[in-house]
């Protein structure tokens, strides 16, 4: 920077103004640590201490936790509740997530490739990423609605055309889909609109050339479009799929965890460990565990993006 | 191989008309350059060829096959891209291989002999194996050529590949394509709005202009008996001098009159202008062919001024030297003439200097002689 | 032509594709406004009514004059809005000194670093802070969940304008510096003008984020503050879900992210994506 004014006439009083401005980068970025520290990282170390502790039973006042080291990890790893929500959270952002990106590219594709008109393919875009924008707790509403056993709207579909209703949201793993169809519904906009941009970026005259080479479709796709589209598809899966270590306000509203604690999640087990049972303790512990493996997917995410652009540049 | 017939070729985007009607016969092996302006609609017409464009009207046929209404992928041809659209994924081996593996026929091996052939023809075998995204713009050429040149497809389709390129590289590229080319008797169409380029590679310019054809021919043709106004002036450089002349005829003898400028014609050139719809009449003369005399031709007909004339059919223009552009062996002098107006000359180098006065002489045969002012208007002689 | 036959046998495919998928997109908007205009007795019939028999509008006047429904948007409101003002105003300057003193403040790291610790699910912040809450009698009040949606509104707005100011070259601001502006100056006059878009997009988007909460809403007030998120679980009367009154809150509450989705489409797109696209 010194050097833009050295041969100024001016370049005295800039030079001032920049020692001056020395500070100025800590006072802006001051008020942001020291919030982030106050409601985020302090809640969160203290979160980590009390995961080592025990609280008194029946105690809910705060005070008087007891140290016990990792029993809160160890009764973590051997617990069967635990362990069914790491399942199902498995299948949830396994299928779920693959659903999802595999759904969300198609439609892009399709949207760019077969859609002229501006005016709808800019509808089709809205009406596709329109959900998104709700609150996670609305959608789960309406999708409980539609999934009602007996009255929703599916099943009487169903009906109409003589099938037989489904308990949509009554069974572990018919449940978790229910709820993750509602999810896509919710979700596929962001995948739809990451391959969508991506594709929009691939030069026109390249596939005039793979066109001329005389390349079918297919190979077009799978030489040309899909590796070039490969990295943000799995930007889009890992975005996704960061969600899920979240995943709370459609399973509190659609099952609840039922029936019975078959639909838990993780982070819902630990609302109700926390909130219900006020195993302070345990409830960290499990929340932490989870953190951690979202802050490793993020992690993942952002070197996996520094050598995409790396790769690019 | 094949050639290449184009019958009253139309395309209309909206109410814009790129091509207007275009006729065109390339023979088969034989190198047509498209050459005109931007807009002229030269890259509508080999976009067409190449399938990437549906005409509005007319027709399309390779050799005898009408090929009008073929998506690019069934007609045999390969294209070289303005902006060279080489798969910026894929390493120069496999964005050579790709249009051998679209064919679906050959082997492994069979690929592998035919890339590695081609990379050596057009020197691309140090880079290979490298990502085409990391190459050179010299070095993406070779590669863009050598995807196109590595099938042997029925027409070969350029569109302005080198535009881009230092003047060095794009002289050696032009001459690798016109060797390949004639080593292997390609049917090529080659479009560029570089004059220069069109003249030195095409054996037959197409010169284009508003969406129609003006002239036809080989490049001589073109530069020695220029069809229209507009192709006197835009091929050949530097630019032809020109003067808007109007006719006079009086007793036998036939005059170009520009300002305080006339030129009398010779009895052929007089003759060729029988046919002129009307007074005004451009005159042109190329600056390659004007030559430097320190005074004026002597005068035996008639005392008609020391301002210029050419009794005996030759032309000359009183100037003053202003500017001396050097161009390697020869000098571009820019002079002052009557009337204020600019005469370009071509003379060896060193011969003159700045302020100098005196003549610009041009035989009557070089005069260019169109009916009107117009660039349309039509060559006379 | 034979390829040109399949070009339009898979064209016709892919419109296919996306015609049945844009029903079901639509159908549960559909379904959910179907639902607010009905009485709640022609609700989950058999066979299900397409569409309203009569426009029933009560549960509509319900969400906007029922005190409980009306105030619980009020609440939203304001609680969406506070926490937009503080986590903009501080996330830009942040931002701000991320993407132009990126090495002095840390660079990379610490504002990846603050990223991270929106990654933590929300319960892991409550757990502690539902007692922090208790001692400064912040349960229940606006002022609370202002403050604890911080916690992912503030990571998400300085990573956005930090995106953002990225975007616009440091010599543009160099160029006011030798032209003879102070830094603020420079800042006010060419800075601010760039980035003016993405802001917005941010303000947008952190209000939404803010707007649609619900789990710290849940754990910490719905008693005295009651953002409407807490509001549609609830709606039962004698073991009858209200169904028609909860679908008419969910078309009142989500009219205003969708205007914004459709004024901003393709800024907040790219906050939506964390700047992996613009479009």
């Amino acid at each position: 920077m010194s050097t833009i004014g050295e041969n100024l006439p001016r370049a005295p009083a800039i030079k001032e103004r920049l020692s001056n401005g020395r500070l100025i980068p800590y006072l802006l970025v001051g008020p942001t640590i020291l919030v982030v520290f106050l409601v985020t990282i302090g809640p969160l170390l203290w979160s980590l201490w009390l995961s080592f502790t025990r609280w008194k039973p029946g105690s809910i006042a705060f005070q008087n936790p007891e140290f016990t080291g990792v029993e809160n990890f160890v009764w973590l790893v051997t617990n069967e509740r635990f362990i069914a929500s790491v399942v199902n959270f498995a299948y949830y952002g396994g299928v779920g997530v693959l659903l999802q990106v595999a759904l969300g590219t198609l439609l892009a594709l399709a949207l760019y490739n077969h859609v002229e008109n501006r005016v709808l393919r800019v509808g089709l875009l809205t009406l596709f990423t329109v959900p998104m924008m709700y609150a996670p707790l609305v959608a789960g509403r309406i999708w409980q609605l539609l999934f009602l056993p007996g009255g929703g709207v599916v099943n009487g579909l169903l009906g109409t055309v003589g099938l037989t209703g489904v308990g949509w949201l009554n069974s572990r793993w018919l449940g978790l889909t229910s709820i993750m169809i509602a999810d896509t519904w919710q979700w596929v906009g962001l995948p739809l609109l990451i391959v969508y941009g991506g594709r929009a970026s691939l030069s026109e005259s390249m596939y005039e050339a793979a066109r001329v080479d005389g390349a079918s479709r297919w190979m077009t796709f799978r030489r040309i479009t899909f590796p070039q589209l490969r990295n943000l598809i799995v930007i889009a899966g890992l975005l996704r799929f960061m969600d899920a270590y979240k995943f709370f306000d459609k399973l509190f509203i659609m099952t609840g965890g039922g029936p019975g604690t078959a639909t838990e999640l993780p982070t819902y087990f630990a609302y109700l460990v926390g909130f219900q049972n006020f195993n302070i303790g345990q409830a960290a512990a499990l929340t932490w565990v989870l953190g951690l493996g979202s802050v490793v997917t993020l992690f993942l995410f952002w070197r996996y993006m520094s050598t995409v652009q790396g790769g690019t540049n | 191989m094949t050639g290449v017939t184009i019958e009253n070729l139309r395309k209309e985007y909206g109410s814009i008309v790129a091509t207007n009607d275009v006729s065109l016969d390339i023979a088969d092996g034989e190198l047509a350059v498209l050459v005109g302006p931007s807009g002229c609609g030269k890259t509508t017409t080999l976009r067409s060829i190449a399938g990437l464009e549906t005409p509005t009207d007319g027709t399309i046929a390779f050799g005898d096959a009408d090929v009008t209404n073929d998506p690019p992928q069934d007609r045999d041809i390969s294209m070289v891209f303005q902006n060279l659209a080489l798969y910026p994924h894929m390493t120069t081996f496999d964005n050579i291989a790709f249009p051998l593996q679209a064919e679906n026929n050959a082997s492994e091996a069979e690929i592998r002999e035919a890339v590695e052939s081609i990379a050596r023809d057009l020197d691309c075998e140090d880079f290979l194996d490298q990502r085409v995204v990391e190459l050179s713009g010299g070095q993406q050429q070779r590669v863009a050529l050598a995807r196109a040149l590595v099938r042997e497809p029925e027409v070969f389709l350029m569109d302005e590949p080198f535009s881009d390129l230092d003047e060095l590289l794009k002289r050696k590229l032009r001459s690798e394509v016109v060797r390949l080319q004639h080593e292997r008797e390609i049917t090529m169409v080659h479009v560029t709005h570089d004059q220069e380029e069109a003249i030195t590679m095409g054996d037959r310019l197409v010169v284009m202009n508003g969406g129609d054809v003006v002239q036809m021919g080989d490049p001589d043709t073109v530069f020695n008996e220029p069809a229209e106004l507009f192709v006197a002036q835009f091929i050949g450089s530097p630019q032809i001098n020109r003067f808007d002349c109007t006719l006079e005829r009086t007793s036998g003898e036939t005059t170009l009159r520009n300002g305080d400028l006339d030129f009398s014609l010779s009895d052929d050139l007089a003759a060729s202008l029988d046919g002129a719809g009307g007074e005004e009449i451009a005159l042109c003369v190329r600056p390659q062919h004007f030559s430097w005399a320190e005074r004026a031709p002597e005068n035996e007909s008639d005392g008609n001024g020391s301002d210029g004339d050419g009794s005996n059919g030759e032309l000359s223009v009183p100037v003053t030297v202003e500017v001396i552009e050097k161009i390697g062996t020869e000098d571009v002098v820019r002079c002052r003439g009557p009337n204020g107006s600019e005469v370009l000359a071509v003379v060896a180098s060193g011969t003159l200097d700045e302020g100098a006065e005196g003549y610009l002489r041009a035989e009557g045969a070089n005069a260019h002689l169109f009916d009107g002012y117009d660039e349309h208007a039509e060559r006379l002689n | 032509m034979a390829a040109a036959d399949r070009t339009s046998a898979v064209s016709l495919l892919g419109k296919g594709f996306l015609l049945v998928y844009a029903l079901f997109a639509a159908f549960p908007i559909y379904w959910t406004l179907n639902t607010a205009l009905k009485p709640l007795g022609s609700i989950n019939t058999f066979p299900p009514t397409l569409y309203p028999e009569s426009l029933d509008l009560s549960s509509f006047t319900w969400v906007l004059m029922n005190s409980r429904a009306a105030g619980s948007i009020i609440d939203s409101l304001i609680i969406a809005s506070g926490t937009t003002v503080l986590s903009v105003l501080l996330g830009s300057l942040a931002g701000y000194a991320f993407s132009r003193y990126g090495d002095a403040v840390g660079g990379e790291d610490v504002s990846f670093w603050l990223l991270s610790t929106r990654m933590f699910p929300p319960i892991a912040i409550v757990l502690p802070m539902f007692f922090v809450f208790g001692w400064f009698n912040l349960q229940d009040t606006h002022l609370g969940l202002i403050i604890l949606y911080l916690t992912f509104n503030l990571p998400l707005t300085t990573w956005l304008m930090r995106d953002f100011f990225d975007k616009i070259p440091y010599s543009f601001e160099e160029a006011a510096y030798v032209d003879g502006y102070s830094p603020f100056a420079a800042f006010r006059k060419v800075v601010f003008p760039l980035v003016r878009p993405g802001l917005i997009a941010t303000t947008m988007l952190a209000w939404v984020f803010a707007w649609n909460e619900f789990i710290f809403a849940f754990i910490i007030a719905g008693n005295d503050v009651a953002p409407y998120t807490t509001i549609i679980p609830t709606l039962v009367l004698s073991n009858q879900i209200l169904w028609n009154r909860i679908m008419a809150m969910a078309v009142v509450v989500t009219i205003p992210p969708t205007l914004i989705l459709i004024a901003f489409r393709r800024h907040i797109v790219e906050g939506m994506t964390l700047g992996v696209t613009e479009l």
